[in-house]
């Protein structure tokens, strides 16, 4: 058991070692890389954070990460001289990346809880969280006896949550536990659920932006926010941050930037929908760019992998056939999304070391498109005419000169529409990727209606990307398969 | 004996050696046992026609003659080659027998003239010219030489098969097997390609043909081969199988087709 593992450790770093050389440049020009704060010679801490968690953190029109949070984080940076690197990938996931030593720190707006307090280390609170409840404007709610009976969303794993799940201890409601703030304003203005419970701020902020709710209860204090590192580690950067929190509260720089969040300078987002779209188109071209490299990479990848698995499963070799069996078997019987997890979360810390998410990225689309090629290329040669293959050889043809010359372009030219098929399969299942916070393009496109609250119609405009760029790259597909295969 | 590993000398030298000699061949497909001890010879030169009833291991027979089929016991010598030796290539004994299928077999991502010159260049490494060349040859001899550069799905059957034929012939095979080359051809075009297996024989090729046409094995064969339930039931001369057929399983199978 310990063997394989090792083994399995070595086959895995040798894989990833090699993806990495492939995917350096891919991995500079990611703007996300960016370095901020102090010092430029001070040491640089990874700090991962929320995608979606407006006025914490969230992206402007621009395309920058802003936020209480971050402004924070920078600030404290820039007085204690050290350097920060931001990876925005959602609040599960960046505390499981904490764990996985994929960062150093999360700062998310996190309650400090004692389930918490046992797994990470605390800073000293630099917010006290508040909860309430909202509905649509004129909904006649104004509290907890009203939703008997209605769903009620809240935010997973959240202290939005526990107060739900206290509450309906008294009173009898459904619970609907959504993953951001978007989601669950869509939720209730969509009318699925009949109000939503989370962070006052959050709410706030959301309204000021137009997202047609309104406060219906008396806030519920909840407790303070705190930075996290994980427990035991990271000790130095935990007493920087407490040190530098201490300082801008009595400079009154803390002040300011909570002040520029939730003061309410800032109205609604007055553009039309094509200033909208002008507005998001700069940030959605990058994330069409990494969704376009992540999956020409990895359909790169998968077809040589594909070919290979494919030529094993018609082997007569009976071990060949059976890693090959079992290589398809593994990655066709199994979820995409549980392999993103488990390259980017779970291989770190079988392996000790960090992954960049371009190579789990690659990793996970390759794999699981080099399954679904493997049995492509499968069924193609095994579907031509064995005569062919007899006439071959019976023209005293070697095994190989056979099935170079005769049965593979027949076979190539039967897979061709398959091929261009899982092509589109995987351009699409790339935004699955946004679940471990990849920079493509509906990731991008969460980021810009978790700022503005106009889902439907980012949405739509993404949607109209994702068109356009699968029915131009069919067409050059089946431009290319014409040409080559008369 | 030649080394089969190297050899590209003929089979045979001597006009009257037996060119092909089959010894108690045997072949099962799993517990289905097809051919049950079958023993003959072929001279050189000899154009040999095998007749019998659907199933009855014909085919087999011939698949055996140029490996297509693995030998379950018994033996085939081909010359100085034993097919039932595992060490001898396969690929140099199929350099000197052709084989044309009752499908034809082209290979449809290649034109006709590819078709004939891919053996000659990957197989002897002739140079593309002179195994165009040659191909060109072939298509005249068969009547096709204005189709060197159509493709295989825009000929007829009677077509296809001739350009079969042509690339078999390429290679330069001492012996040619035919495995029902007219049983899939609308009867029109029968006669195009008997016609050139005909000129075939008259030239002294060695050939052993599974066939259903009783006339033209009757015209062409020095010998007939009578097979049923997987032995060789009767052979002689046309005029004694089909004149004064001996055995009754042999009467009544031409009573049938005749």
């Amino acid at each position: 058991m310990r063997q394989g593992k090792t083994f399995l450790s070595f086959v895995f770093a040798g894989l990833i070692a090699l993806l990495s050389f492939f995917m350096a440049p891919a991995a500079l020009a990611d703007n996300a890389a960016e370095t901020e704060g102090g010092d430029p010679e001070g040491e640089v801490y990874v700090i991962g954070t929320d995608t979606t968690f407006a006025p914490f953190e969230f992206r402007d029109p621009a395309g920058e990460l802003v936020g209480i949070d971050i402004d924070l984080m920078k600030a404290i940076a820039e007085d204690q001289g050290f350097r920060v690197e931001f990876r925005s990938m959602g609040f599960n996931a960046a505390l499981q990346a904490l764990s996985a030593n994929q960062v150093d720190g999360v700062i998310a707006g996190a309650g400090i809880t004692e389930e918490r307090q046992e797994v990470y280390d605390f800073s000293d609170p630099y917010f006290t969280g508040e909860l309430t409840i909202a509905a649509v404007e004129g909904s006649g709610i104004s509290g907890w006896g009203d939703l008997e009976g209605e769903s009620v969303a809240v935010k997973t794993g959240s202290l939005s949550e526990e107060w739900a799940r206290e509450m309906q201890q008294d009173h009898d409601f459904e619970i609907n536990a959504l993953d951001q703030t978007t989601t669950m304003v869509e939720s209730v203005k969509s009318g699925h659920d009949k109000a939503l419970v989370d962070d006052l701020p959050i709410i706030a902020y959301g309204i000021q932006q137009g997202s047609g709710l309104e406060l219906v209860s008396e806030p519920e204090p909840t407790g303070d926010y705190g930075f996290m590192v994980n427990k035991g580690e990271n000790q130095e950067l935990l007493a920087m941050f407490n040190e530098g929190l201490n300082n801008l509260q009595e400079s009154g720089e803390y002040q300011e930037i909570l002040d520029h969040y939730i003061g309410g300078e800032s109205g609604p987002d007055p553009s039309t929908f094509l200033g909208l779209l002008a507005t998001s188109i700069p940030a959605l071209m990058v994330g069409l760019r990494n969704t376009l490299l992540i999956t020409g990479i990895s359909f790169a990848i998968a077809m040589a992998l594909g070919l290979m698995f494919g030529f094993m499963k018609l082997s007569s070799n009976i071990i060949l056939r059976g890693i090959a069996t079992t290589f398809i078997a593994i990655f066709r019987g199994t979820p995409v999304l549980v392999w993103a997890f488990f390259f980017y979360f779970g291989l770190p810390q079988v392996l000790g070391t960090p992954i960049s998410i371009w190579v789990a990225g690659a990793l996970t689309l390759s794999l699981n498109g080099a399954a679904y090629i493997a049995e492509i290329v499968r069924g193609s040669v095994q579907s031509v005419d064995p005569g062919q293959a007899e006439a071959a050889r019976s023209l005293a043809l070697t095994q190989g000169q056979s099935m170079r010359k005769v049965v593979l372009p027949q076979a190539f030219k039967m897979m061709t529409p398959s091929l261009i098929n899982q092509l589109v399969i995987m351009l699409k299942d790339s935004s699955l990727l946004l679940a471990i916070g990849f920079g493509e393009l509906l990731y991008q496109a969460q980021q810009i209606y978790a700022a503005n609250f106009r889902t439907t119609e980012v949405l739509l405009i993404v949607a109209a990307i994702y068109f356009v760029a699968i029915w131009l790259l069919t067409g050059l597909a089946n431009y290319a398969d014409r040409r080559v295969n008369k | 004996m030649p080394n089969p590993k190297t050899s590209t000398i003929p089979l045979v030298t001597d006009d009257e050696t037996n060119v092909i000699r089959i010894e108690n061949l045997r072949k099962s497909f799993g517990d289905h046992e097809v051919l049950k001890g079958v023993n003959a010879n072929v001279k050189t030169g000899e154009v040999v026609c095998i007749i019998g009833p659907s199933g009855s291991g014909k085919s087999t027979l011939l698949r055996c003659i140029n490996g297509l089929e693995t030998i379950t016991s018994g033996d085939i010598w081909l010359g100085g080659f034993s097919l039932a030796d595992n060490n001898v290539d396969l690929n140099e004994v199929r350099k000197h027998v052709g084989m044309v299928f009752q499908h034809f077999n082209l290979f449809p991502n290649m034109t006709v003239l590819e078709n004939i010159t891919l053996a000659p260049t990957q197989v002897k490494k002739y140079s593309q010219d002179r195994a165009q060349q040659e191909a060109r040859e072939l298509l005249h001899r068969v009547g096709l030489e204005d189709k060197a550069d159509a493709r295989p799905d825009s000929l007829s059957g009677g077509q296809k098969q001739r350009v079969a034929i042509a690339r078999a012939l390429a290679m330069k095979p001492e012996i040619m097997l035919f495995d029902e080359a007219t049983s899939a051809l609308d009867p029109e075009m029968v006669g195009e390609v008997l016609g050139v297996i005909r000129s075939l024989a008259e030239e002294g090729m060695t050939m052993v043909l599974v066939t259903h046409e009783m006339g033209f094995a009757r015209e062409v064969a020095d010998r007939v081969a009578f097979i049923d339930s997987g032995v060789i039931q009767e052979h002689g001369s046309p005029e004694q199988i089909f004149g004064n057929p001996t055995s009754d399983r042999l009467k009544d199978f031409l009573s049938k087709v005749l």
